[in-house]
Order: structure tokens, then sequence, then C-alpha cells
């Protein structure tokens, strides 16, 4: 030690002395952060604090004898590889680790990376979950599980997880925080909200959600609160979909193809093997019907998918063309006699003269011109539909319903299920009444529903949005708020990165920022994404694998189960979930709120929303001690749903019922609950006539704006008016199954294109591309081009292009009140402009563009920004033992990711595969289906131009 | 009622014979053995005995039915995830191969990773004596031993070992024999949504291994095996389209697995330089 | 590069080092607050403090202690581009890694109360580790009575040194760069010269 270094421990001495001298720690101030008491766990599961030594606050010499000299092995974790494993040497030793799962212990939970939510199991040891793996006891997805849900770790550890309550301190949307207790956000939030509530318009306080597996949770608060403004993302995902199931259903919105006990599956535009509200569940029975039942797979899609790639043959429409496909296989098999006229004259509610001539339009010659697919090939596709009734099914999700015309098109799909008979069918085209957790499982009574209205969760624009179910119309949220058309004052978003997903980032964006629009805003998350970013408090989220819930989706096995959430580890940090802080918010706002959090810990409230899960004999546990053993119970006794529209009516129905003589409709009490066929009494479809409704004159009438309260009661169940504010916004809505075809795409210029969106197998739509394994594998979306297009544009793989988009002119005409933005020479009003790099692919149709989702992150740490982190230290002062001055913060991801991008968007220096990828929503203009309000992402018409 | 099942299958047949690049490669590599290998290899009687795995009665074997696999990557994130490989380096890896011309295309998807070589020449070159076989089979590294010379690396005919940049050592797929010890099966297999994995005792006729096995043979005639041709004797078959459409494109002696399996640029079959 | 000794024959000293550890730890546990810096701004701590090199603000009104609290946050809390204080973090790329663990054994051994700490901390935190090795070194004066219990003591605070305070300099390099503001630039720095000070003590 020289003279200086001497002189400064002198100094450190003395600073100790006087800070000594001031108090211990205590003294200080380290207490009273607020929080909650939570205490981290000690290894051995003894209270922190307490020392079973000898001497209190002393170092116990016998423990310390047992566990000193090897440091790093205490916690039982191995070298790892890529990692430096400090100190001692970097050869790994033992490895792979033998003692790696003894002694783990085996927690059930429900990944919740995609909306499939897949059964999990957590191995943990010394509260650090070693790995994730597919819960076997999940009997919808069967223990499997996808890339997205092996990257768990990368969540629930990720370094840049959000760990405390944030506010912002600076401009907003300008990212300038400070940290805050839990005490404070709560306190602020609570005085926020309780002003919207006593300004007698609480339909002001809007709560958006990105996936939201809390309904309950989220539902029981907003209606204690009284506000009914919850908005979602339905709009941006199923809403077609789910309004062309309704529309012949109603019982249901989700169609559940039976395809493991398939014989031929007709794939419109799905990519189920990707991503798909069913994915792993829904994959692995196509795979069995095909390979244990000789199904034969079918798939039409603009653009080559994994699904489309793995078929049996795939065919490229013309941009959103399947409904015309569909129609015209309709056409073919009646033509040739192959259609089941006992299940159209018994179940629909159109006889078979009428379908007939409602589809002699729609020949296949007629599909060929408007979609480029053959006529023959359609001939033979339907023949060989049709032969394999009644153990077929159709298959379809955003490919064919994310469009202007996507009701129609969906309806058109669907309908060939009526035509072969394979409706509720074995192998065939079913649903099921079972959307979520099974019914027997009642959580504690909640709150009635709030009643208030606001025009950004129920437009009047969109007929079908809110008729059966609240599917809203996502896209247009902040738009609206732009137009004036509605404020809040309060807005907490939930799981939502909306800069990213919705269409427009720029509307989005300019939303965000204004405070007169959006008067406070809090953001719930795990991570720091573009939402946040336009915060005023942001508050760290629990992850899937610290939280509660009871779960369970429509699974495929046609029947209900019950699946848990539990916490596998504390949180990390402060993070917490909103099922333990929205009974301390209620408490502060008050005002009779509160009285709907009685039921005690989030671990009781669980616990009674899972006391009828029924004892397993082989281990005496029932209800959530089950569930906590086993992850999932599935309700065995409930036979799978198949034809339930022949299920006999009881003896006890029947009583006090009254038949209709000209219908057989059969209701009690005004309600519908059968139909006479045959002479037997059966429980027939949930809908007026019930029958499957291919006429629906429900739908043209709500177009209408009339009066539809006979027709819901006959139906017995769903379905509800449009409210009075939809007065004045009346639509033309086809009863019968047709088809049209949006005017941009009908006389598409030569230099056009239509640019279709598409997911990726290992990313959600905007909340995974912050996870290293998975953003490795796909980091970037370079646009697709058929080869044949690229060479007409004079452009090949890897040069650039200038992207320009044009806003719908079909929606010009339908939904004037969506127009916006400058028009260029030609007349077309430019929706927005990005330059991409291009790569060629076969598989794509030679009109279209593919762009993919999920990437271009802003935001959402540096992983999803495909950026290392901040430069490295200067290493001179490595003194201290260990320093190394390649290591900094994820040693792998700061030596080895491998795909930064440094070229700054200069075509002439970027590398292929490398960089963040490009956010396809700077390009896509909001475009609700004018009937169902669902964004149509595959329609937007752009030109493209060679640049660099 | 698979009346035209065989659809995708001959479709793919046809493709891939259609592309010169295919047959001309396969006679190309198929001349090779492990000629260039042996002069890497050590004397006999330094790797006779880590040759021989203790008897227990088990051969474990893989078997990939590529006709299941749709590309997931659930199987390499698992095993990045049970290994924490680090970014850029892989244990087991997918390769896409589009195969077609518009509009008569297909994608084949190829899962792999060290192929547990009977006749394993990674054994026969290791200058440390880490190489070694596990119980059942399994050829597995021993890191108190090995000092990553990385003459594994040059005569694996798979590309199936990587060095870690970390701890300058071999790594490769080891079996998880640490999950199988507990009854586990190894990390990639449970979690395959296509069910498309299998591993197991090939001794043993009831195991899932040997039963899914005979039932693709059944339906798809002989199983095929990755560059047979080389002579190791690998403990990997795959059932399916990949196989002859991918093999030109599995990294080879002196590779190892890499990221560009994962760029777009690179699905393209006809334009993958050689 | 030299490894601690910590040298046995400073249990004299060990009531001061163990102060320095505190305050240190204090300073990164959480964000100045109005009462914290009044102490600081009073002697002798304002001197002591001073004469190590720290930099102090005039005064600890409102906007001083807000623009303290930013700079802490966007240092070491976030929500972006911050520097996450915790072992794990630097040395496996991710939280509640294998030293989260090891703090927790050190805490059993050594009896140190996390009574204080604020709730869910993870115990790999910078903060903890100088309050833990504060806690532990108050111990080499306080309670060994035999050479043999002060070997023993000396031992632990070697082995903690060791593991859990020899890691950080990549962090206080950088976040030295990063600090907005005097306070806790120079806060970094002096925890960076005090460790090593340790060291080399």
């Amino acid at each position: 030690m020289n003279d200086s270094n001497r002189e400064s421990r002198r100094k450190f001495l003395k600073l100790g002395l006087a800070a000594g001298g001031v108090g211990a720690a205590a003294m200080f101030g380290l207490t009273g952060c607020g929080g909650g008491t939570r205490a981290s766990p000690s290894a051995d599961g003894s209270k922190p604090g307490q020392s079973t030594g000898n001497l209190p606050q002393g170092i116990d010499l016998e423990k310390w004898n047992r566990i000193k000299g090897q440091p790093y092995e205490l916690g039982g974790f191995g070298a790892m590889p890529g990692v430096c494993p400090l100190p001692g040497p970097l050869a790994k030793r033992n490895w792979p680790d033998v003692n790696k799962y003894k002694g783990a212990k085996v927690v059930p939970g429900q990944c919740q990376l995609c909306s499939t939510v897949c059964g999990i199991v957590g191995y943990v040891k010394d509260g650090r979950i070693l790995k994730v793996e597919g819960n076997p006891n999940d009997p919808n997805s069967r223990g499997h599980l996808c890339a997205r849900g092996q990257a768990a770790l990368n969540h629930q550890y990720h370094p840049e997880r959000l760990l405390y309550p944030l506010k912002r301190v600076g401009k907003r949307g300008e990212g300038k925080w400070k940290r805050i207790t839990w005490d404070e956000a709560l306190d602020e939030i609570a005085v926020r909200l309780k002003a919207v509530r006593d300004s007698g318009k609480p339909e002001e306080f809007a709560f958006h959600q990105g996936r939201l597996r809390s309904q309950d949770a989220v539902d029981r608060f907003l209606n204690a609160f009284g506000t009914s403004t919850q908005l979602s993302h339905r709009a941006l995902c199923s809403g077609t979909r789910r309004a062309a199931n309704s529309t012949y259903l109603w019982e249901s919105d989700w169609d559940l193809n039976d395809v493991e006990h398939s014989k031929y599956i007709l794939n419109f535009g799905s990519n189920a093997f990707e991503a798909h509200q069913g994915h792993v569940p829904f994959a692995v029975r196509i795979q069995n019907g095909r390979y244990k039942n000789g199904a034969k797979l079918v798939t039409f899609d603009v653009r080559l998918s994994n699904t489309a790639g793995a078929s049996d043959e795939w065919f490229a429409p013309f941009p959103g063309t399947d409904g015309a496909i569909a129609l015209a296989m309709c056409h073919a098999i009646m033509a040739e006699g192959l259609h089941d006229a006992d299940f159209i004259t018994t179940w629909t509610n159109v006889t078979i003269d009428e379908l007939r001539e409602h589809l002699q339009p729609y020949t296949p010659e007629w599909a060929e011109k408007v979609s480029g697919v053959p006529a023959a090939d359609i001939r033979r596709i339907a023949t060989e539909f049709a032969k394999a009734a009644p153990a077929c099914t159709t298959m379809c999700n955003r490919g064919s319903s994310a469009h202007l015309n996507g009701f129609y098109n969906d309806r058109a799909v669907h309908l060939l299920n009526a035509v072969v008979g394979s409706v509720g069918k074995k192998g065939g085209w079913c649903w099921s009444p079972w959307s979520g957790v099974d019914p027997i499982c009642k959580p504690p009574d909640g709150p009635p529903k709030a009643k208030t209205w606001s025009v950004l969760e129920d437009p009047p624009e969109y007929a079908l949005a809110n008729i059966w179910n609240r599917m809203r119309v996502g896209e247009i949220v902040y738009l609206y708020l732009l137009q004036g058309r509605a404020r809040l004052q309060a807005y907490m978003t939930y799981n939502l990165d909306s800069p990213l997903t919705w269409p427009e980032e720029s509307i989005t964006q300019r939303a965000l920022t204004d405070e007169n629009l959006i008067g406070f805003h809090v953001c719930i998350n795990c991570f720091y994404n573009e939402t946040a970013h336009y915060a005023d408090i942001v508050l760290p989220w629990t992850t899937f694998m610290e939280r509660w819930d009871l779960e369970a989706r429509s699974s495929y096995n046609l029947r209900p189960y019950v699946g848990l959430r539990t916490p596998m580890i504390e949180p990390l940090g402060e993070a917490r979930d909103v099922r333990d802080y929205f009974p301390e918010l209620a408490q502060r706002i008050g005002g009779g709120m509160e009285k709907w959090y009685e039921y005690g810990s989030t671990e009781d409230y669980i616990r009674h929303w899972a006391q009828n899960v029924p004892v397993n004999p082989a281990t005496g546990k029932g209800g959530l001690d089950r569930l906590l053993e086993e992850g999932c119970w599935e309700n065995t006794g409930q036979p799978p749903f198949y034809e339930p529209y022949n299920i006999a009516l009881k003896d006890s129905d029947l009583a006090d019922a009254v038949v209709d003589e000209a219908t057989g409709v059969i209701t009690k009490d005004g309600k519908g609950i059968g139909v006479m066929q045959g002479g037997r009494a059966v429980r027939g479809f949930m809908t007026p006539s019930r029958k499957f409704e291919i006429r629906s004159l429900f739908i043209q009438k709500i177009g209408r704006n009339e009066d539809c309260s006979d027709m819901i009661a006959r139906g017995g169940g769903k379905g509800a008016n449009r409210p009075a504010q939809h007065a004045g916004h009346n639509i033309d809505i086809d009863q019968m199954p047709s088809w049209f075809q949006p005017v941009e795409h009908e006389s598409l210029n030569d230099d056009e294109l239509v640019m279709t969106s598409f997911k990726w197998n290992v990313h959600n739509h905007g909340r995974t591309m912050n996870l290293k394994w998975l953003a490795e594998i796909v980091h970037s979306n370079p646009a697709w081009l058929n080869p044949k297009t690229a060479a007409k544009h004079g452009v090949a793989d890897g040069d650039w292009i200038e992207i320009t988009s044009y806003f719908s002119r079909f929606l010009e005409d339908k939904s004037p009140h969506l127009v916006h933005g400058e028009r260029d020479e030609s007349g077309r009003i430019v929706a927005g402009r990005m330059r991409v790099p291009i790569v060629t692919m076969q598989g794509i149709h030679p009109r279209a563009i593919a762009m993919s989702n999920s990437c271009g992150h802003w935001q959402y740490t540096t992983v999803a920004q495909a950026k290392r982190q901040s430069p490295a230290a200067s290493s001179d002062d490595s003194y201290l033992a260990g320093s190394d001055s390649e290591k900094f913060r994820d040693a792998d991801w700061e030596r080895n990711m491998w795909w930064e991008d440094s070229s700054n968007g200069d075509p002439r220096t970027w590398k292929r595969n490398t960089g963040g990828g490009w956010n396809q929503n700077r390009l896509l203009p909001i475009a609700p289906d004018p009937i169902t309000g669902q964004q149509a992402y595959h329609d937007t018409v752009v030109t493209i131009k060679k640049i660099g | 009622m698979s009346r035209d099942k065989t659809s995708r299958r001959d479709f793919l047949r046809s493709s891939v014979a259609a592309l010169p690049i295919i047959s001309l490669a396969a006679t190309n590599h198929g001349a090779e053995s492990q000629q260039g290998s042996q002069e890497k290899f050590q004397p006999e009687e330094f790797w006779r005995e880590r040759m021989k795995a203790p008897d227990d009665g088990k051969r474990y074997g893989w078997f990939v039915d590529t006709r299941r696999c749709f590309g997931c990557h659930g199987c390499e994130v698992s095993c990045k995830a049970e290994n924490d490989v680090p970014l850029g380096h892989f244990i087991r890896q997918t390769i896409y191969k589009d195969v077609g011309e518009y509009p008569k295309v297909a994608r084949v998807f190829l899962p792999m990773s060290c192929q547990h070589c009977e006749d394993a020449p990674c054994i026969k070159a290791c200058p440390c004596g880490a190489l070694h076989k596990e119980a059942g089979g399994t050829v597995a590294v021993d890191y108190n031993t090995c000092c990553g010379h990385g003459t594994c690396v040059e005569v694996c005919p798979y590309g199936a070992i990587y060095l870690d940049p970390v701890a300058k050592q071999a790594v490769k797929c080891h079996n998880c024999y640490h999950r199988t010890e507990h009854g586990l099966e190894p990390a990639c297999v449970p979690t395959c949504p296509s069910e498309a994995l299998h591993f197991g005792d090939l001794n043993d006729p009831q195991s899932k291994i040997s039963r899914a096995m005979a039932e693709a043979k059944t339906a798809e005639g002989e199983l095929q095996q990755l560059r047979a041709q080389k002579g190791t004797k690998p403990r990997m078959w795959f059932a399916g389209p990949a196989p002859p459409a991918v093999e030109d494109d599995i990294p080879r002696e002196g590779q190892s697995y890499s990221p560009e399996a994962y760029d777009i640029y690179n699905w393209k079959k006809h334009e993958r330089p050689v | 590069m030299q490894r601690s000794t910590l040298s046995p024959a400073l249990p004299e000293d060990a009531a001061a080092r163990s102060g320095t550890y505190r305050l240190l730890a204090r300073l990164w546990l959480r964000e100045v607050n109005r009462d914290f810096l009044r102490l600081l701004l009073t002697p002798p701590l304002r001197d002591s403090f001073i004469a190590v090199g720290g930099i102090l603000p005039a005064a600890d009104d409102d906007a001083t202690i807000e623009q303290l609290a930013i700079d802490y946050c966007q240092l070491l809390v976030g929500p972006a581009n911050h520097l996450p204080p915790y072992q794990s973090v630097w040395q496996s790329g991710q939280f509640q890694g294998a030293t989260t663990h090891s703090m927790q054994r050190f805490i059993d051994v050594t009896g140190y109360d996390t009574g204080a700490l604020t709730s869910g901390i993870m115990l790999d935190h910078l903060g903890v580790q100088l309050d833990v090795m504060g806690h532990i070194v108050s111990q080499i004066s306080t309670w060994p009575d035999t050479p043999e219990s002060l070997t023993h003591a000396l031992d632990v605070a070697r082995s903690f040194f060791t593991t859990h305070l020899m890691w950080p300099n990549d962090l206080l390099n950088v976040a030295a760069q990063q600090a907005t503001t005097g306070f806790y630039r120079s806060t970094i720095l002096l925890t960076r010269d005090y460790l090593m000070s340790e060291l080399h003590a």
C-alpha cells in the first residue's frame, strides 16, 4: 500500500466512524420503503433474519464449517456454458449436472406466452426455476410446449424486467422516470380513479388489455368501479371468425375442428402449426389425424406458411378469395350430388333447392377467375372433402377472416361443413359451450355488471361487434380519441403493446402522448414496452410463473377442464399482480368498491373458485389441493360435445313448454329450449330457428337496427339488440353466406400488390421479441416477394424497396368516418411508407407481398431491439478479481449475440439476417371489416419501388 | 380414405430429384467414407475402451418422424434452456427447406442433433480421451478431461459438436443423461408438439420408440439415416420427406450448427451455395 | 492482480469499516430522501464524505431530491438502458442466479437481519452485499473473543468479500460514466475506491 492509498484508507475509516456515529442502517431509513410486507424467503424455508445459530446477530460457526470453501457450489447450479463461472477455472466440470433435478419441486402452472395457455410445470430448487416444461396432465396440450413456452426462463429472469413502480417525471413519452413505492403509486392511482368516479362519468376510465387471463379479477374491479369501458384486441385477432360462427350457432363463437378423428382437413388460411389460439393442442391433433387416422390436409393460403408447407397440398389463392373458393366447393358438391341432403333438410333453415339456387352463380370457373385456383382443383378437392364426410372439417382463422370481406369468407368456409353434414360430427366441424374454466367452478360472487356506454367500447358503426359477446373494435380506439369522439380521464393498460401491434403506429403514438385525450395513464407490464413509454405510472407485473389464475381454453377434447396457474416462486423485486393490489386500490377508492374484496387473500379466492374440483381417489385430494398437485383436472364425466343438437329434451324440460306449430320451435317461459324433429323433442341449435342458420334474418335485422327481441328469446341465450346509440348507423348484411371482393382488389392496378401479414412460430404479436432464445431464431422480417414479381420490379434477394401503402377505397365508401390522411397524385390516400429489404420466396402468390408482425421494436429491452447493451467499461481498472472487460451484464448476450445491425438502415451495408426488423403497422391502415370490426390485416394495397 | 395421401410424398420426391445439385451432391458425398478423418484418429488402443458403453442391456437411439415435424423449434429452445447453450451455438437444430417452384411448393423440416454413432469418429479422434460412451451408447464428453482441441469437430460427419466460447471445450448432445437418470426424457422429446421426436431403448420392442419406428416402417417402408455411407453407424433414424431434401445442407466435418440455418435466405433449396 | 488478504491485524478498525460499508449500502439500496440527505449534509459526515471524494448537493430542497431520484432511477432501476446492480445479472445474464442463493447462505450463516430491506429485493443487489459485509465486519469487533473465533470471523469476511464484492468493477465503471449528478458519480467512484482499499488493506 503506497502513501496515497494509505491516506485514502484513513479517510474511508473516518467516514465509517462518522457514519457509525450517526447510527446503523436503520437510521439511514432503509426501512419505510413501502410496498407490502413480503420478504425474501430463506433457502431453508426459515423466516428471514432468524438465525439458527448460537448467537443472535452472530456468525454461525457450525453452518460456516459446513459450507465454507465452495461458495459457488452452494446453490446447486453448476457452471453454465457460455457464462463465466467465477471465480475459478472456466472449464465445465461435471456437466451435465446429474444432480440438477435432485430434490427439485415440481410446481404446475399455465404458460401465457401466447393465448393457447398450455399447461406447464416448473422444476423449482432453492427458490429458482430450473426449467419449464409441458404438463402431461393438461388434457388439451398433453404435455407439449412450443418454443415460446420453452423460453419462459428468458421471460422470468430477464435482466431488464421491471421490478419497481415508476412515475413519469418529464413530459409524457420523454422517457424520464423515478422510482416510487407501491403505497405512493396506489395512492395516486386511487386519487385519480376516485376523481373519475366522482365526476359522474365512470366510463371515462378505460381498462385496455392485451392478453388477459385474469378476466374475473378485472371484471370484478371494473364492475365494482362502475365502468364497462374495457377495451381489448379481439378485433385485431378473431372478431370475424367469431361472428361467423355465432351467426350459424349462437351457442359458441369458436369452431373446434375435430381433426384428430378426421379423414379430410380443409384449411383456409389458418397457420395452426405456427400460431393459433389452439396452437399446440390443435397441431398435435392435426398430425394425429393425418398419421394415425389417414387424414389429408389441404391448405389454401396466400403465403406458404409452415402449415401450408407441411400440408399434403397447398394452393395460393389471390388474397381474400377464400370465401369464393369455399362457395364454389359447395356449388360443386351439390352439383355432384355429394351433399348431405338429410342434414341440410333436417338441421339447416334452408331447403336444398334454396341452397342450390343461392350457390348457382358461384361456379368453380367463377372462383378460378377471382382466386386463380384452377376450377378442376376446386372440384377435385370439393369431391374428396365430401366423400370423407362426416369425418371431414374445414379450419380457418385470420388468413380467411382478417379481411374487409372476412365475415363472408368465414361464413362461406363454415358452410361447407353444413353442406356435407359434418357439423357436430366426430371427426367433423365441432364446437363446445366451454370456452373457459369448467363452469362447475365458480369464483366468489362479484358485483353486477356495470352498465355504462362508451363509443370506444361499442362503436355504433360495427353492427356485429358486440351482439353475441363483447368483441369490440380495438383498432378504432385511438382514432376516435383523436377525432374527439371520446376522451379518457384515466386509462389503465395491461399487457398491451399497442404502438407495435395496432395498425397505424403514428395514430397510436399521437393519442397516447396527448394528455388532453388521455388524462392519466397507468401501465401494467413485466417489461418496459412501447405502451409503457407513454404512461404516467408504470407498475411492475408478475410473470405467469409468479401469479394465480384458474385457467382453461376451449378444449379440443370437446369437454371442460380446469388448469391452475400458481406462483412457482416469489415474485422478483416488487412485481405484483392485479389480484393482489386491486383489493388495496378498491379500499383506497372506497365508495362501496371495497365490499367486493371481502373474500380474503388471493389464495383464498382461488381456493373458493376451485372447491368443486372433485377429489382424486388416488390421492384423496380435491379442489385447489388437487390442482396444486396435478395442475389440471379434466371433467371426463362430460361426454365430448358431439351432435348436441340431437340431445333429447328431458320430460322435466318439457313441462309447461309450448311447441310452435309452424316451426317446431319449443319455448318455455317465452325462451327457446329446443325443437321438434321427427316427433322427438331435441335441443337443436341455440339459434332463433333452433337450426343451423344458413339464412340469418337476425344479422340482417341487427344491421338495420331493428328490434330482434323475439329471435333472441327463441335462441334462448346469447344475442342482444343494438343499443339506442347505434340508431342511424344502418348497414346491409346479407342473410345468406354470399361473397364480394373489395373494389381495390377487383381492379388492382398492374403496379399494385396486396400486403399480407403473418406470425412466426417462435413469436407472439408483440411480447416475445425480448426473449433471446426466440429472437435468435427470428429477429427480422424482410418482405416476401415471389421471384417473378421481384424480377418484374427489378429487385433481387437482399435488395431494398420502399413500400407505399394505401387506405382502402372500399372503406372510403363504406366507412367514411375513418377517412384521414393525404391523397397522392394518383388520388389514393397514403397510409404509410417504409423501407425494407426483400427476400424472394417460391411460396407466395405473385400479387402479394408478405411481412411478419412481431418485429420492429424500439423499446422492450435491448434484446427486442437487437442491440447490445451500453458500451462496455474500459478495463484499465481491472484490479478486482474476476473482472473481464468482455463480460458485461448478460455475458452471453454481450459476447455471443450475432445479429446486431450496425448499418443504420443503409441498404449498402445492411447484412442479411441481422437487426430487429420493421414494424409492419407503420404501413397498415386502420381497416375494420364494416360488419364485425375485425381489422383487415391482409388486404392493404401497396406499391413498391427499388431503392439503394 | 387416404386416396390422395401420397401426393405430398410423390411431389417432394419428384421435386428433390429434379434438382441436379442434390443428386450430384449425393454422389459426391456418397463416395466419401471416413477417409479424410482417419488420419486424425488416435491409435485404437487409446479409444477402444471408451468406444464400449457400460452394458446395462439398453441400446439408446433416436427416431425422427419428419412427416410430423412442422419446424416449431420447441426442441431447440428446450435444449437451450436445459443446457444453457450460448447464443450462436446449438446442440440441436431444425433446418428448413422450400422444395419446388411456385405454385407447387412444399416446406420440409429436419430436426437433428448428434447421431450417437456406434462407431463414433469423435471418440476415435479425441486426443484427450474425453469423448466416450455412457450407458446405452450415449456419446458424451468428460469435462474433467476435455481440453478443447476441437478434433472431434473436424471429424464429425454431421457438424453436431461445437466448441464452447468460454469453457473452450467440446459440447454436444448427451441424450440428457442427467435427466434420463431421474426418469425424465431428454429435454427436446416431451415438448415436441408434433410428436415427431422419439428417444429410447431400441432393445425393448415395446418402448415408445420401437413402436413408433415399426409403425413408420409399415407406412413408409425402410427408415432412412443421414450420410449412412460414412459408415459411423448412427443411432438416429428418420421417416418422411426431409432427409433427402435437406441432407446436403447439414453441416459436415469441421463445421458446427450455425445461425445460418435460421436465415430465411437459406430456406431456398435452389440458391444455397454448397 | 492481488488477492484480498483482509489483514487479520485490523479488528480495531472494524467498527469504522463496518460504518463505511453500511453507509454505502444505504446509498445503493435507495435513492436519497430528505432525512438522509440532511444527515449527509451535516458534519462530521459531510466533511468525511467530501474527504473521500464525495460530491454533495448544495441543498436538500425538493428539486435536488427529485433530480437525485431521477438519476438513481435511470442508473439502477430503469426502465431502460439502466445498469441493474445485481451480481447475477453481471455474471450470468439473468436475475436470481447462483449468486442470489449464495447470498442467502451467507445471510443464514452470519445472522444478518433482512428485516430492514425493501420487500422482494433480490439478495445479490450490490447494496445488500455491502450491508452484509458491514454486518460481518462489525462482528469482527464485537464477537470474537478468542484468536480462533477471530480467525473464523475473518475467514467468513474474506470469503464473503471474495465471492460477493469483487464482481462489480464493470458496473461501477459504466455507472460512473452514466451518472448525471455529481453526487451519484462520486458515490459510485468512492464505492469503487473503498472496495479497492479493502482489497489492499
